[in-house]
């Protein structure tokens, strides 16, 4: 994809955004997470059998979810996946919570929370996107 | 961000490498949820625990300890993998073992006072009104907020490492007063007894708001909840909502009307919460009825009153072979326990007690793989929850019924 592509892509523009620019495939979640609800830390695959994702990893995709649930595990599970490349590239989500932003600072993983309810149908899994933290936004790529 | 000049002394490397990467994170947090300052906090509980932190967390505390990070406020750790005394009994790896002892020793080099409790708000570090807290453990958070009207975020382990060496936390969210007041209103429409009815009430409330920045308010009948109760309400709200605060108009130090709770905003029309809502949650963790393997009392640790109870409610009979009832305390309770002859009274009952843990950090899928356990019963909803990813069938029920649960060796 060119630049001009890039610049004629569609945004969606959030509210808050931390990390590092990144480029990568989406996989979406109709759920909220936890990292001790829902994953095999060992291996970064969704391990909650009523998790719509069972079975699929996190590693090297961009992730999409509601928002964080329950307790403090996620702030340095995800700085534990990352040092043994099973972490995701980029986490996209409706709302956040302290913790999960602790742990994408620590882990240096991008994060982009708080876009319109209306733009969530374009977030699409398995689609292409680039997302850009000091502008807020996620840019679609296919 | 407005930083003073301690703190920019802090950025610039002058008190260590430790600090300097400690403020970077607070900084990074603080800006992306628009925190103006960082403010000092009077104590600090740490959330770090092997099963969480994994190898990567276990390097970068050793590294802070190496550096020579020291504690600015007097900071606590929260609860740990394993009993330091009984692990091998739950056939835990020497690993676990090894690696946490290592992680709890780079903690007490920092000068982290090493209580492996959750429930320091009940024992060691109790909060005030209006005081900020960088506290780490959810439940924990939403007790000092509801209950004390302390002032306190989630501050996830590294983050909580973090305010432990700075003194300080970003100031957002729950440190605010504006972001205090309620935003959803519940009223409990039927009596409601002991710590089960009350964690299922936290539970309900929890999957119903499912928002850490909302703030329930709760309309009670009848008497307020006792502090055990009101503690496994508001664990279990933050384990199934992520909630960090919670107003009972009447009985917490922010919302003695409901006027109160709301402050200028007019209170909405109330969404009622009654037996039928209450009994939904139990029948979400219905068991499969038949043989127990498990009856756990922790998620949060036990009270010296709560343990007290449940070796009361024993009477003198034994646990049925081929189930385990299991108590978690902390080590200050442990002692009174031991003091007052009821570990004793417990022990020849067949009870076990576990001190400085909590069952669901406890490696629970490898515990359960090991043994085969499957069939666990309990009284917290927050326990259930987690558990319920972790391969067993939970079921909820009152401390009376988990205790005869015990004693029969099968749940009716």
């Amino acid at each position: 994809m060119t630049d001009h592509d890039v610049e004629s892509s569609v945004r969606i523009e959030c509210a808050a955004a931390l990390g590092r620019p990144c480029e990568g495939r989406l996989l979406v979640s109709g759920q909220g997470f936890n990292a001790r609800y829902d994953l095999d830390l060992a291996t970064g695959v969704f391990s909650r059998p009523d998790h719509d994702l069972y079975g699929s990893s996190l590693a090297g995709r961009i992730y999409v979810f509601q928002g964080p649930k329950g307790g403090i595990a996620t702030s340095w599970a995800l700085d534990a996946l990352a040092q043994r490349g099973l972490a995701p590239l980029g986490l996209i989500c409706e709302q956040v919570n302290p913790v999960l932003v602790q742990g994408a600072s620590l882990a240096g993983i991008a994060l982009l929370a708080g876009y319109a309810p209306a733009q969530a149908a374009r977030l699409v899994d398995g689609a292409c996107v680039r997302l850009d933290p000091a502008r807020r936004q996620i840019i679609l790529l296919d | 961000m407005k930083l003073d000049d301690a703190q920019l002394a802090m950025r610039r490397g002058t008190a260590g490498p430790a600090v300097q990467w400690a403020i970077e994170q607070q900084i990074e947090v603080g800006r992306f949820f628009g925190a103006e300052r960082l403010i000092p906090v009077g104590s600090v509980l740490a959330g770090a625990e092997i099963g969480i932190t994994g190898a990567s967390g276990l390097a970068l505390l050793e590294r802070l300890a190496a550096d020579a990070a020291r504690v600015r406020v007097p900071s606590f750790t929260a609860a740990c993998s394993l009993d330091f005394e009984r692990w091998a009994e739950f056939r835990l790896p020497f690993a676990q073992y090894a690696a946490e002892r290592r992680l709890h020793d780079a903690l007490r080099k920092m000068g982290f006072i090493d209580t492996s409790t959750c429930v320091n708000y009940q024992s060691v570090s109790p909060p005030r009104f209006r005081e900020h807290l960088g506290w780490g453990d959810t439940g924990a958070v939403a007790f000092a907020n509801s209950a004390a009207g302390a002032c306190s975020n989630y501050e996830g382990g590294p983050a909580s490492i973090a305010a432990a060496l700075t003194g300080l936390v970003p100031e957002y969210g729950f440190h605010l007063p504006e972001r205090r007041r309620a935003t959803r209103l519940y009223e409990v429409t039927t009596p409601l007894r002991g710590i089960s009815d009350w964690s299922a009430l936290g539970a309900w409330i929890g999957a119903d708001v499912k928002d850490y920045w909302s703030v329930p308010a709760v309309l009670l009948r009848g008497a307020g909840p006792t502090i055990d109760e009101l503690k496994h309400c508001l664990a279990a709200a933050a384990s199934f909502g992520s909630l960090a605060m919670m107003h009972l108009v009447g009985a917490t130090p922010e919302a003695a009307t409901l006027e109160a709770a709301f402050g200028d905003t007019p209170a909405p029309a109330p969404r009622r919460i009654g037996r039928a809502e209450i009994d939904g949650v139990y029948q979400g963790f219905s068991g499969e009825g038949g043989k127990v393997d498990l009856v756990v009392f922790s998620a949060p640790q036990a009270s010296l009153p709560e343990a007290v109870a449940i070796i009361e409610q024993l009477q003198g009979r034994r646990v049925a072979a081929g189930t385990r009832l299991i108590i978690t305390v902390n080590h200050q309770v442990q002692a009174e326990l031991e003091r007052l002859g009821e570990v004793q009274r417990l022990t020849e009952a067949g009870g076990e007690l576990l001190a400085g843990t909590c069952f669901y950090v406890m490696a629970p899928a490898l515990v359960r793989e090991q043994f085969n356990f499957r069939h666990l019963v309990t009284p917290s909803c927050k326990l259930a929850n987690i558990l319920g990813g972790a391969g067993y069938r939970p079921a909820l029920r009152s401390v009376d019924e988990c205790v005869e649960a015990a004693v029969a060796g099968v749940l009716r």
